[in-house]
């Protein structure tokens, strides 16, 4: 028996997780806090989302309480032409100089993953000259997809996350297959396309790829640790060599798994596991003190003193950080306001065959017309919501443009846009749809009709209703016109 | 004896600096906090305008000073004829490799371009475009548009 214990006693000392990897859980789980998200298949919407998590974790992911750098970033730029996206830059330059790399190690879930992936027991491909130069290919990532594309279109009046929309692997895991996997979003299953197939084979190609290979995704595709590299050499936190010390024996170099030079480059991680391995001691962890003065001469028993003191700074804020996961936990999941929204009567609903609300929409033009739902009986409606910041949305406004031509004498397409960005949609309209059959109209700040009508943070959504303001169907994602079409004949 | 006497002196004067920085750094997120958390939790501009200029006179005042203690010691190590960077003495073992000080004052002013980027940002709405698109799926990000 005592044996026994003595072994699973030697077994959990052999395999207590590292103090980085404990790091690394406690970051994925408070930037993904939101818990009850993945319960209830809905987007945390409250204002924590105006902090960027440091590493990469899709904001479309059910769990996720903060913005993802990469895609504010994208979004910035492609919003560039209204207003410089100065948040987002500092933002970047914050973590890049207090942390550096040091984000990629401790703090990226995407990064957790792929090091978890790479436990798996199988033969592993080892770095070599090829591999370091394929680690130059998330440069041309960053200035292509990143920053040229989103400019390109954005001077074109289009919107193109680029990396996120062709490459991100964290958006489709953490995202999409978060989403699909809630019942409540079996509508999504419609929008699978061409884009979600390349997408899952892109991931897939990376979960497998970080099997065989060490971080295959940070070392050859990640834009954000191209930005975060750069800043390695300033950063205030990370490894230092010390050259009196260091005797070039290449062991550092040759334990880690990344594509380094020398340690501390703009591809080292400053994981620290580089530490253990130097034979010499050289390679510390740097604290950075950005104000005192660099002499750090000390006696035996002042180090003793300094070690204490450091022992009770680590714990206090141990104990902070654990209280702030806490809090974070009782508060996405239990503490924070349901989402408001405008209440029904119980007669009303937004599901097919209920009585749709009563809705007053103010639209755009000279005047202050409304469109009454309830005055427009006898006519088939048709209610989109869309946004001139949503691609999709844009690209089905001509075939809905088309029906209201088409089918005037029958039906009515309102076309109600997002707060989001409302300031532009009159630019748009008298732009592209001068002349257009179809009504605008404009939500309200809170989107309360695009709520009202049973809309999941998704768009563009339609919903049909028949002449007596029945809803008729429901959909989410881009529809085509023949679709509507036979769905208008079918009323009729 | 001098020499020992400015060094302990501009140790102090370091940290009374960054303990004012800590400090301005736990009013501004504090105040944060209270626009986001505390309140009816009604999330405006001009809140977050009004909170911000309220705490920037202290801010930008504790950069200055800041920027003051760089200059100080700069010119300390320059008139004691410091070996900038390094110093060895009585534990050579200890002998730390530091960045050299011009990278450490263009660390500095950098960290400071950032915090004023942020507020700027909060002043001019990119950091409420950024809170608009986190609130919504992004179809095309996650392979649905």
């Amino acid at each position: 028996m005592k044996n026994k214990h003595g072994s699973l006693r030697a077994w959990l000392a052999a395999h207590r997780p590292s103090k980085r990897r404990l790091i690394q859980v406690y970051a994925a789980l408070l930037f993904n806090a939101n818990l009850k998200g993945f319960a209830t298949g809905r987007i945390y919407k409250g204002p924590s989302k105006l902090l960027c998590a440091p590493g990469l974790n899709c904001y479309s992911c059910p769990g996720a309480t903060t913005a993802c750098p990469l895609g504010a970033l994208q979004n910035s730029l492609a919003a560039s032409g209204a207003r410089v996206p100065y948040y987002i830059f500092g933002i970047l330059l914050l973590y890049g100089l207090l942390l550096g790399r040091t984000i990629c190690s401790f703090l990226c879930p995407f990064g957790l993953l792929q090091e978890l992936l790479h436990k798996i027991k199988t033969p592993k491909l080892k770095k070599n000259c090829l591999t370091r130069a394929l680690s130059y290919l998330k440069y041309l990532l960053l200035a292509v997809l990143v920053v040229f594309y989103p400019i390109f279109y954005m001077l074109h009046d289009g919107t193109l996350p680029a990396f996120c929309k062709y490459v991100c692997p964290a958006g489709t895991l953490e995202g999409a297959v978060a989403l699909l996997s809630h019942v409540g979003n079996s509508a999504i299953f419609r929008m699978l396309g061409p884009l979600f197939t390349w997408k899952f084979l892109l991931l897939l190609a990376f979960v497998v790829g970080s099997v065989f290979l060490y971080r295959f995704f940070c070392r050859f595709f990640c834009p954000l640790g191209a930005i975060y590299g750069l800043f390695n050499r300033f950063c205030l936190l990370g490894v230092r060599v010390e050259q009196s010390k260091c005797i070039d024996c290449g062991l550092c170099t040759g334990h880690c798994g990344m594509d380094i030079r020398r340690v501390g480059d703009h591809e080292c991680i400053q994981c620290g596991e580089c530490i253990a391995v130097c034979p010499t001691g050289a390679i510390t962890w740097r604290g950075g003190r950005p104000v005192l003065p660099a002499s750090e001469v000390e006696a035996p028993a002042e180090r003793e003193k300094r070690d204490k003191r450091h022992q009770l700074v680590r714990t206090v804020i141990s104990l902070l950080l654990a209280c702030l996961l806490l809090f974070a936990l009782v508060y996405y999941n239990f503490l924070d306001r349901v989402q408001p929204g405008v209440e029904g009567s119980g007669v009303y609903g937004s599901a097919v065959g209920d009585l749709c609300y009563d809705l007053s929409v103010p639209l755009y033009g000279e005047g202050e017309e409304c469109y009454v739902l309830s005055e427009n009986r006898g006519r088939i409606t048709v209610i989109n919501f869309w946004g001139v910041w949503c691609a999709p949305c844009k690209e089905e406004l001509p075939a809905l443009s088309a029906i209201a031509a088409d089918y005037a004498g029958r039906a009515t397409v309102l076309a109600i846009h997002s707060s989001l960005e409302a300031a532009l949609a009159p630019g748009y309209i008298e732009e592209y749809y001068p002349d257009s059959a179809m009504l605008f109209g404009q939500d309200t700040a809170e989107d309360a009709f695009y709520a009202l009508l049973g809309g999941r943070d998704l768009y563009p959504i339609t919903v049909v209703l028949d002449q007596n303001g029945f809803v008729l169907a429901r959909y989410e994602g881009e529809l085509d016109y023949e679709t509507l079409a036979s769905l208008i004949e079918k009323a009729d | 004896m001098q020499q020992k006497r400015v060094e302990k002196i501009g140790q102090i004067i370091g940290w009374v600096l960054s303990t004012l920085l800590l400090l301005c750094g736990l009013l501004i997120g504090g105040a944060f906090v209270r626009i986001c958390f505390v309140g009816d939790g009604s999330f405006t501009r001009e809140r977050v305008t009004e909170a911000l200029s309220r705490l920037l006179p202290l801010f930008l005042l504790t950069l200055l000073v800041l920027a003051a203690s760089v200059a100080l010691q700069i010119v300390e190590a320059v008139r004691f004829g410091e070996k900038r960077g390094t110093v060895r003495g009585i534990c050579p073992d200890k002998a730390p490799q530091t960045l050299p000080h011009r990278q450490r004052i263009l660390r500095l002013v950098l960290l400071a371009v950032a915090l004023l980027f942020i507020l700027l940002g909060a002043l001019n709405g990119s950091m409420r475009d950024v809170l608009e698109k986190a609130v919504r799926i992004c179809t095309e990000c996650i392979g649905l548009g």
